[in-house]
């Protein structure tokens, strides 16, 4: 299992790691240097905006990229062991990316209070990220192309960071809105919207899952 | 000459060949649309003046840019960087293609499948409004007009970027840092963040939307010069030509060293 997840890890560029922490940097000095009754907007804009672009974005890249797909596939490894490797990977990366940047953001004073109690904070982010990043690698297994997987989380993100409004307002669509979690932190919608976010999860895991068991699309 | 257009039909044809991406942009299509529609927009075209369908049509392409540059730069992202990844770029200097012909006709071959793509998506809608909804058939010209002076552009200056860039970053770098830049330079307020939504460089279509179809995006904004808009239009051109100049120098180089 060691062996595995090491060769999972190597597998990995490395702009895996170096990338969400740059773009963590970035924010913390926009929160540093901005007004007073800004900081907690940008910080929250990296949590509940930013994150599950990163997350789906480098989720796309997590199996048609790896030149030894094939030679993985005629292993005994189970398929949800190579799914749960491998995106557990790139959520791990962004976990500790949104760990770190709640406690260096704590430190400089910023209070995340308005995202509500630590556990509950945490799903603000969680959530999105893991629909984002399934959807990214369901995408790009589907369309047989990393680019795919990545189009898929990039015109899902701007179509839902531009009409926000309406998604917020319509309560059908709220259900779908990878950002209502930050939105609207303590909303009584909040936990439908939590609980149609995992179902979707659930569902993407199960389509990844049966587009691996084509294997044959992938060599 | 024959080159360069061999290379232009070679790479039209490769683009507008993937299916997967082409049903994401139909589905991302069909979901704009009926946004569109059921805000209302086009309920009464067969009374609207020469002036409001303008507008209108205007506005739908404006509608429309916001998430398809998303595509096309996402798109055309891989497609100079693929020609190295498989190897096909040592045969094709072997046929003595010129490194401008290669690019340019991998630029143009790009920027005109993605706009054969926009244009299907833009007839469609002007066929439900003219044909459905009893809208003039002006409308037809019109809605050209504006994806000719809003969404082309755009088009141009994207596709240019994302093909240079890839080539001196890892492509999914560049396909997140480009989704971020798409909102960050082109629709966020300058009020949260220092941003290029309010120069001359802003990429949506805003200031030929304002100029020259009359219409405005929000209450209270200021009417835009005609010049506005042109030099807004002349400079994310000169930005694309800017950004394939360098990258046929940067080309040259490396195949120099190598």
């Amino acid at each position: 299992m060691k062996k595995r997840l090491f060769y999972s890890f190597q597998t990995f560029q490395k702009d895996l790691f170096w990338l969400p922490g740059a773009l963590m940097s970035l924010f913390l000095i926009l929160a540093i240097l901005a007004p007073e009754d800004q900081k907690y907007n940008t910080a929250r804009a990296f949590l509940g905006f930013l994150l599950p672009l990163l997350a789906g974005g480098l989720a796309s890249f997590t199996f048609l990229r790896d030149t030894a797909l094939e030679l993985q596939f005629t292993t005994s490894q189970s398929l949800w062991t190579m799914i749960l490797e491998r995106l557990g990977i790139v959520l791990a990366a962004v976990t500790l990316t949104s760990l770190a940047f709640q406690a260096v953001v704590q430190l400089l004073g910023i209070s995340l209070d308005p995202l509500g109690r630590p556990l509950q904070r945490q799903l603000v982010w969680l959530l999105p990220c893991l629909v984002s990043s399934a959807l990214g690698c369901a995408a790009s297994l589907a369309a047989r192309n990393s680019s795919g997987g990545a189009a898929a989380v990039s015109l899902l993100w701007i179509t839902q960071l531009l009409l926000r409004g309406w998604f917020a307002r319509d309560p059908f669509a709220r259900n779908f809105l990878l950002f209502y979690g930050v939105m609207d932190p303590l909303g009584d919608p909040l936990f439908l919207n939590q609980a149609v976010l995992s179902i979707i999860t659930v569902c993407l895991l199960g389509l990844i899952f049966l587009s691996l068991t084509k294997r044959e699309r992938y060599i | 000459m024959s080159a360069f257009v061999g290379v232009l039909r070679y790479e039209y044809k490769m683009s507008i060949q993937r299916k997967g991406l082409l049903i994401l942009a139909l589905l991302f299509s069909a979901f704009y649309i009926y946004l569109l529609f059921d805000n209302g927009s086009y309920t009464e075209a067969a009374v609207l003046s020469n002036k409001e369908l303008l507008q209108e049509a205007g506005h739908t392409i404006f509608f429309i840019n916001l998430f398809f540059p998303v595509f096309a730069g996402i798109s055309a992202a891989d497609r100079l960087v693929r020609d190295y990844r498989l190897g096909t770029r040592e045969i094709l200097r072997a046929t003595g293609v010129s490194n401008v012909s290669y690019v340019t006709g991998k630029y143009l071959g790009t920027v005109l499948s993605l706009l054969s793509i926009e244009f299907v998506i833009v007839f469609l809608i002007t066929a439900i409004t003219v044909l459905v909804m009893g809208a003039p058939a002006v409308l037809i010209a019109y809605t050209l007009y504006a994806l000719v002076t809003i969404s082309a552009p755009a088009l141009f200056f994207i596709t240019a970027f994302s093909i240079a860039c890839p080539k001196i970053m890892p492509v999914r770098i560049y396909q997140i840092l480009f989704t971020g830049y798409w909102y960050w330079g082109n629709y966020l307020s300058p009020n949260v963040l220092p941003t290029l939504s309010d120069t001359l460089l802003n990429a949506s279509g805003r200031y030929a939307l304002q100029a020259f179809f009359g219409a405005t995006i929000s209450v209270g904004d200021k009417p835009v010069p005609v010049g506005d808009a042109v030099l807004n239009i002349l400079l994310l051109l000169l930005c694309a030509c800017l950004a394939l100049t360098t990258l046929v120098i940067y080309i040259r180089q490396t195949e120099r060293r190598s």
